[in-house]
């Protein structure tokens, strides 16, 4: 009996000393996943790290993504797009009820997939120890600029500058003090890639237009820096000056033939949003102006109604107007073929063109003529879009916008306020001539909503028209229109004490009727 | 089969373990100093009653001190293996135990006398120990197999419904092979609160193919809408089931450690017996209708109406928003269908002293009320038990095959539902023109959808979805377990435990060129699924008993078990929501043209355990049980320790023994319990990696991570209850009442990430703290018995309070979001200081006089101002009552079952939805009434009307102000009924032929929601107490014959 109990306890140790644990670790690494050492293969430790960043300045998988980081945001605020639908039964962004649920994506994108990998880049270069990777963290830089500028465009205050340390990354930085790093990382990286023109390391990992080529990066980033420099005309007008002069003394020059886009590898999601869902259309604004600019175009830019009662006119829909079925408007143009293919303009020569007539408008040196640099603009958007006619275009003298006539409800209809017209005059006032400049950079940059949406708020240009159902409650003026959108939930869920100092940041309550810091009331001049 | 892994380490850790060694020490000394004696022979004997000399059928018959025994069969006999001087006990319900020792005899003939006061019932309790159920230190509550079957229903857990106090049972809305979601003791845990099942010993996995567990996924659902998968559990044959067993609190579970928190239940299948064949044969046939479906109106037609339709079948107007029309029909019924549930079974048992034989087959085929839902389902069960060595080992080899087919299982949810462009039609078109769901597309050169819209992308031709969105789902689950047990003396034995179970689930859905844009490509859309699901388990489990002093009783066992699971291995194959197919409607993944939206998952686990319990016996009047089982979890690498320890201890005193009581009085207990209990961490939570998702093409960032200078430990409940059993007058009348209160800390919670460098959109943290504590009482009583009448009556009350006391303390505001709103309306968080689950949403402000408050928006219109979101309600019930009754006169029998649920609120998305569309009753009414306008008032404080369209345009639909579509959850419905009658045969071949006419969910004696609330969008956490479109209740009617051979 003894024994036999002996024996029992014995087997009892050796079953449980199948505790053992060393395969604990095994057992629980997910298989499916890939290990960041794994990602050193074919430097995608590094060269890996720009994909994400490259499909999440405009995020472009799956389409509900885009229509929330971008297209009920920018897109329909720029005046060039709006949806027929009325979500939420028309209580939504476009009558100036800012759904919380949508308006996180711009923020959660930019935290979630590029500031992050922009520092992983960073760290990785700086354990490989090589000096040639420095020009990895430039690169990265530009791009999470060009991410990170639109994002505080969004909300004003963003976390950026105190990012990259745990102990401090849930702190805001300023608008202000945001710009001040985007221009001391452009002016980094347009300097420090000098070095690096003609490797082709970055090769590889390039999806955009520019195939690696440093030299070409480095022209877009002095054309970025002088897209931002503008932006703070008003604010700041002796920065903008001095950084905007900078780019035109760089060696590093300007996008003058190579518009800047990402092959993306998926169908621009406008295509699908605009043709398999129907929920958004063309803008009354570009109604107003394409038709009556006779612009061509609005042929590539959008298709002609489907509406027979429409007799295949290009037929736009006045943004914040009430709404009772999708039906009722889903007839009218839809996005054109300028949407087509696979690729998502981040920018185009045409606008760097307009820019610089800005700047020359605004005295600043080497910014040459504004007349020339205006038509060079409208010339390289028509090229671009292998659209005819451009000098007879640029001689018209007499067309200005039409009024928007609303096609099933006469209460929508508007006078266009203004008599914009397309041939540059010099004679002009300022103020003229930058509405020629902004009318025709809004036109040029389409679909990019974001950035047209910037520019109307620091300009005023084009006019784009007020809502007729405003659901804000009394935050969102309807003629002073919106200005930016709130601080994202998430946010104020779990980083709540530096929502509010960020709050502080701003002029006014942390709503969409607060101004940006570069946003001034007040003439352009 | 067991790999020794020399690891000195672990055994100094084992042997270490502070609270293992007392007791580990104490159980082998005792063990050490027995000895064993003379010569097993047989025993054999008749028993009878006193009181007629009638002979006893079913009489345990144990050898006193050990789990040794056996039963006396139809005759009254018995034959068991025993030593001289060994004792045995022969125990019946409601007769006086009786305790015989062996002499030199071996026949031995006992006459039972009648005693109300004998409790000696044997109750299987975790591990498969048997215990006597006076003994007990917690609550378990047993039912009886019939008690499940006797209204079939083809997911035999839903039949638990009423019957068990403490435990709350809600269906999915899926139909006939849909999961459910169980939970004893209200939710007390943010990743799971279901029960483990048990079944025979042996843990079952009851992962299965769809939302069991996971959080759910919002309002629309998946692109194929919101899909159960079933669970494994309602694979089960129930006419395989001898008893059930609900271990509701820790206390009685802690031997199960990690799996064991959210109690068990614990499964007794069906064996044979010695000396005893038997045949039954099972029919069961219901009709099943549907109820409780949402009121429409039939008065405002469609501005569509008398407008031209388009060439797809599209209207100009998809709400019903127009004139008033006298004539209009908008029934719904044509649509559903009557359904039929047949379940026919087949068990046949025979057996000898040596070996028992126990098999069954089960058919069940089920033609769902939404069209073309089918289901049918083969059960297939063999259990041999054979005895060796003199009857001192016993080996029992089980396998268990179950195949199941659903074509069309309904699904809930927005997105792709027929309900929603069932119930949306516009009112006065009619639908049976859209019978015929499809229209040559002339430009395309194929058929393709002709609806009345596609509104939102939530409405489709429900004709349309139900025959060219098809789904077909295959579950097929093979168990096959081996016990041996080794008797090597009269007080010790040795047993061991090995199954494997795995389950395949393949999901094919075939979504036709035509379907919606949003869902599917215009080539159309193909997803197949296969998973699988595994889990190894082994134990070894050492039982000790003896006499330590002739009032001292005390048993023991030490154990130690392996677990491993392989769940959700799955790999799928989906041509997704892109590019889609190359050749429309050709549904073969060669025709995929593109690859991202491919995937592959899987989960592994592995827990190693060692357990041990100890209880002592002090003159049949005073228990004290002692546990304590030690965790290893795969899923604790990476954080401070691997292991994790479990104790209880629990304190029973039999109150009728130790005081003098008065004669009414036949029985009294006190118990008091405690234990710990916990649950590991999530697979793969601490081990953070790079992924490609799907529809993607390159790599991103883990999603979630643990926070920055946190590390994940389990979760941990610490559990307290106290229970009293009192019986009257001979067991006429009893009762059994349990106050428990649980606290749950260290939650794992997935929380909105703090900002972070790594992107994580989410962090994994130990957080909070829920407590439950509440009341369970059965009171069951016999208020009439004599000769020709008895009535049987069993109340089952359950009462708790759950409350979150503490979230993450970085969460502002207290709350934890476990389900955002995102771009709806409804949301789910856990909030502190409020009850378990807060459903999120907003609410129309209103004045004093209850009139909407409204600010101008410019045009002329009104905006409504809202709450922003907010708890709206909190779906578990203050208590639920469940009471059973049983009628017998002659050979007649009725039997019904009334369940309530009292307290809760629900909310009801298809109501807000349906307002939105002016389909609604509720909207006919308002329309109806003050001249079609709704009072309401502006900031000035003058009054204003809106339309009744323009309110519920800005109240109702997905992203509405769900506060105003909140209903009391309170009801009360007679569950079943049955009424049977009895054929006996005597001298005849068939024993018995029992008729009886069956009904389920007959109707609702009070209901106050427009929907059954009893049935659940999801029996993960995040869609609790929503409707989202779901498949309406249903009512069966139908007949059960019952033959046995």
């Amino acid at each position: 009996m003894k024994k036999l109990l002996k024996y029992t306890l014995a087997s009892f140790i050796a079953i449980s000393l199948v505790n053992c644990t060393d395969n604990f670790e095994d057992i629980n690494t997910n298989p499916n996943g890939i290990s960041n050492e794994s990602l050193t293969q074919l430097n995608n430790h590094i060269g890996g790290s720009f994909t994400p960043m490259f499909l999440n300045v405009f995020n472009v998988t799956p389409a509900w993504n885009y229509q929330l980081q971008q297209g009920l945001l920018g897109d329909v605020y720029s005046g060039y797009m709006t949806p027929p639908t009325p979500f939420a039964g028309n209580v939504n962004n476009m009558t100036y009820a800012l759904v919380d649920g949508w308006n996180g994506f711009p923020w959660s994108d930019a935290y979630g997939s590029v500031m992050p990998f922009a520092l992983d880049i960073k760290n990785a270069v700086e354990q490989d120890g090589d000096p040639a990777g420095e020009k990895f963290v430039m690169l990265s830089n530009i791009i999470k600029v060009s991410a990170m500028h639109r994002v505080s465009d969004i909300y004003g205050p963003i976390r950026y500058t105190k990012f990259d340390d745990f102990a401090t990354t849930g702190e805001y930085d300023s608008q202000e003090v945001a710009y001040a790093a985007f221009f001391t990382e452009l002016e980094a990286a347009i300097v420090g890639l000098k070095a690096f023109e003609g490797a082709t390391q970055f090769t590889p990992f390039d999806m955009s237009s520019l195939g690696g080529d440093i030299a070409m990066w480095r022209k877009y980033a002095n054309s970025l820096r002088l897209r931002l420099a503008m932006r703070i005309a008003k604010v700041n007008p002796t920065l903008a000056k001095t950084e905007g002069e900078k780019s035109f003394s760089s060696d590093a020059g300007l996008l003058e033939a190579t518009d800047m886009y990402i092959n993306t590898g998926f169908a621009h999601p406008i295509t699908v949003i605009s043709g398999s869902w129907g929920d958004i259309r063309m803008g009354a604004e570009m109604e107003s102006i394409l038709e009556g600019f006779d612009d061509g175009r609005k042929e590539v830019y959008f298709n002609p109604s489907d509406d027979p009662a429409l007799s295949g006119a290009y037929k736009g829909i006045r943004m914040g107007i009430e709404i009772e079925a999708k039906g009722q408007y889903l007839g009218h143009s839809s996005i054109g073929s300028v949407i087509d293919g696979e690729t998502m303009q981040w920018m185009s020569v045409s606008e760097v063109w307009l820019l610089r007539a800005e700047a020359a408008l605004r005295g600043w040196t080497g910014a040459g003529d504004a007349k020339a640099n205006y038509e060079n603009g409208v010339k390289a958007s028509f090229a671009q879009h292998g659209v005819g006619g451009v000098d007879a275009y640029l001689a018209d003298n007499t067309k200005t916008p039409n009024d928007f006539i609303d096609a099933l409800n006469a209460a929508n209809d508007v006078a266009y306020p203004g008599d914009v017209k397309i041939a540059y005059n010099q004679a002009g006032t300022n103020e003229e001539q930058l509405e020629q400049i902004i009318t025709q950079k809004w036109i040029a940059m389409f679909p990019d909503g974001q950035e047209a949406w910037s520019e109307f708020r620091r300009t005023g240009y084009p006019r784009v028209y007020p809502v007729m159902v405003n659901n804000s409650g009394g935050e969102i003026d309807t003629n002073i229109q919106i200005r930016r959108i709130n601080f994202v939930e998430s946010e104020v869920n779990t980083n709540g004490a530096n929502v509010n100092v960020a709050t502080g940041y701003l002029s006014g309550p942390d709503t969409g009727g607060t101004r940006l810091w570069w946003d001034i009331l007040g003439s352009n001049f | 089969m067991l790999i020794i892994c020399l690891s000195l380490q672990k055994l100094t850790n084992l042997f270490y373990m502070k609270k293992l060694i007392p007791l580990l020490i104490m159980i082998f000394s005792l063990a050490i100093t027995q000895e064993v004696a003379a010569q097993a022979k047989t025993i054999s004997g008749a028993v009878t009653a006193v009181s007629d000399e009638s002979p006893l059928p079913g009489v345990n018959v144990v050898i006193k001190g050990t789990t040794k025994g056996t039963q006396t069969d139809f005759d009254g006999n018995y034959t068991i293996e025993a030593l001289n001087g060994d004792v045995l006990e022969f125990s019946f319900l409601g007769m006086k135990t009786k305790s015989v020792t062996i002499t030199d005899a071996n026949t031995l003939n006992v006459a039972l006398e009648d005693d109300a006061q004998s409790l000696d019932e044997v109750i299987i309790t975790a591990l498969g120990i048997k215990k006597e159920k006076k003994a007990l230190t917690y609550s378990a509550q047993e039912v009886k197999g019939d008690e499940l079957t006797t209204v079939k229903q083809s997911n035999l857990i839903n039949s638990l419904s009423g019957k068990s106090a403490g435990v709350t049972i809600t269906k999915s809305s899926s139909g006939a092979g849909g999961s459910s979601k169980v939970v004893l003791r209200g939710n007390s845990s943010t990743t799971n609160n279901d029960p483990l099942y048990v079944v025979d010993g042996i843990p079952m996995l009851n992962s299965g193919n769809g939302q069991t567990g996971d959080s759910g996924r919002g309002i629309f659902g998946s692109d194929a809408g919101n899909i159960d998968g079933g669970d494994a559990l309602s694979l089960i044959n129930p006419d395989d089931i001898e008893s059930l067993t609900v271990l509701k609190g820790a206390s009685a579970s802690a031997l199960y450690g990690s799996q064991g928190a959210n109690g068990v239940i614990l499964i007794t299948t069906k064996s044979g017996k010695d000396g005893k064949i038997a045949v039954n044969f099972n029919s069961s046939f219901t009709i099943d209708n549907v109820t409780s479906l949402p009121e429409l109106q039939t008065e405002y037609q469609s501005n569509s109406v008398g407008q031209p339709i388009a060439e797809n079948g599209n209207v100009t107007d998809p709400k019903s928003w127009g004139a008033k029309t006298s004539g209009l029909s908008n029934t719904v019924d044509d649509f559903f269908e009557t359904g039929i549930t047949s379940i026919q079974s087949l068990s046949l048992m025979a057996g000898n002293e040596k070996a028992q034989t126990y098999m069954s087959y089960a058919n069940t085929i089920v033609n769902g009320v939404m069209p073309e839902n089918k289901l049918s389902r083969n059960n297939f069960n063999l259990k041999e038990t054979a005895n060796f060595l003199d009857d001192k080992m016993t080996v029992s080899a089980n396998i268990n095959l179950s195949d199941q087919r659903i074509w069309n299982r309904p699904v809930n949810g927005l997105y792709s539902n027929p309900l929603t462009g069932l119930y949306l039609n516009p009112v006065g078109i009619n639908l049976d023109d859209y019978k015929n769901y499809e229209y040559f597309n002339a430009d395309t050169n194929m058929m393709d959808q002709y609806a009345t819209s596609f509104d939102e992308n939530i409405q489709q031709n429900p004709y349309w979805l139900t025959s060219r969105n098809q789904t077909k789902d295959v579950a097929q689950r093979v168990v096959a377990s081996v016990s041996a047990k080794y008797q090597i003396s009269d007080n010790f034995s040795i047993q061991s435990r090995g199954s494997f179970d795995k389950s395949f689930y393949t999901y094919d859905n075939r979504m036709y060129a035509g379907t919606d844009l949003t869902l599917s490509p215009a080539t159309g859309r193909y997803t197949l699924n296969k998973t699988e699901n595994t889990q190894q388990y082994i134990d070894l489990i050492a039982n000790y008993n003896t006499d330590i002093t002739e009032d001292l009783t005390f048993s023991a066992v030490l154990g130690t078990s392996l677990t491993k699971s392989k769940i959700g291995d799955q790999v799928s194959l989906d041509s997704g929501n892109g590019k889609g197919l190359t050749y429309p409607n050709i549904f073969t993944i060669g025709n995929f043209a593109e690859t991202n939206f491919l995937s592959q998952t899987v989960g592994n686990r592995e827990v190693q355990s060692v357990f041990t319990s100890a209880n002592f016996g002090y003159k049949n009047l005073l228990y004290v049980d002692i546990t304590g089982r030690n965790d290893w979890s795969s899923t604790l690498v990476n954080t401070a320790s691997k292991s994790f320890f479990y104790p209880s201890v629990g304190l029973t005193g039999i109150l009728s023994e130790m005081f003098e009581m008065p004669e009414a009085i036949t029985f009294a207990k006190l118990r008091a319990s405690y234990a710990q209990v916990g649950k590991d961490i999530p697979a793969y939570a601490t081990v953070p990696l790079n992924s490609i998702p799907v529809g993607q093409t390159n790599f991103a960032k883990p999603t979630f991570g643990v926070k920055e200078g946190e590390t994940l430990e389990p979760e941990k409940q610490n559990s307290f209850e106290i229970g009293t059993e009192w019986r009257f007058i001979n067991n006429r009348l009893s009762f059994d009442l349990t106050y428990y209160n649980t606290k749950t800390t260290n939650q794992i919670f997935f929380i909105t990430a703090e900002p972070n460098v790594q992107g994580y959109a989410q962090n994994i943290v130990n957080a909070g703290e829920i407590n439950n504590s509440g009341v369970e009482l059965t009171v069951s009583g016999k208020p009439v018995v004599n000769e020709n009448f008895t009535w049987e009556s069993t109340l089952n009350f359950a009462s708790n309070k759950n409350k979150v006391v503490s979230v993450h303390p970085d969460l502002q505001d207290g709350e934890a979001i476990i389900n955002a709103p995102g771009v709806n309306g409804y949301g789910y968080s856990l909030i502190e200081g409020e009850d378990f689950g807060s459903i999120q949403g907003r609410t129309v402000i209103r004045n004093e006089a209850g009139l909407p408050i409204v600010t101008s928006d410019g045009s002329g219109g009104f905006s409504l101002q809202d709450t922003g979101f907010e708890t709206i309600a909190h779906a578990q019930p203050d208590f639920t009552l469940g009471w059973s009754n049983t009628f017998s006169f002659g050979n007649f029998q009725v039997n019904f079952l009334i369940d309530a649920k009292i307290g809760g609120d629900v909310v009801s998305v298809t109501e807000a939805v349906n307002d939105f569309y002016g389909v609604s009753q509720a909207t006919a009414d308002a329309r109806n009434s003050n001249g079609g306008m709704i009072d309401v008032i502006d900031t000035n404080g003058s009054p204003q009307q809106m339309t009744a369209q323009d309110y519920y345009l800005k109240t109702g639909g997905r992203a509405g102000l769900l506060g105003e579509y909140v209903y009391d959850a309170t009801n009360v419905s007679v569950r079943e009924l049955s009424i049977g009658y009895n054929l006996l045969f005597p001298n005849s071949g068939v024993e018995n032929i029992r008729l009886s006419l069956i009904a389920n969910n007959l109707f609702f004696l009070y209901k106050d929601a427009p929907f059954d609330p009893n049935i659940a969008s999801s029996t993960g956490l995040g869609l609790q107490g929503v409707d989202i479109y779901g498949q309406p209740a249903t009512r069966s009617i139908g007949l059960n014959i019952n033959v046995k051979f």
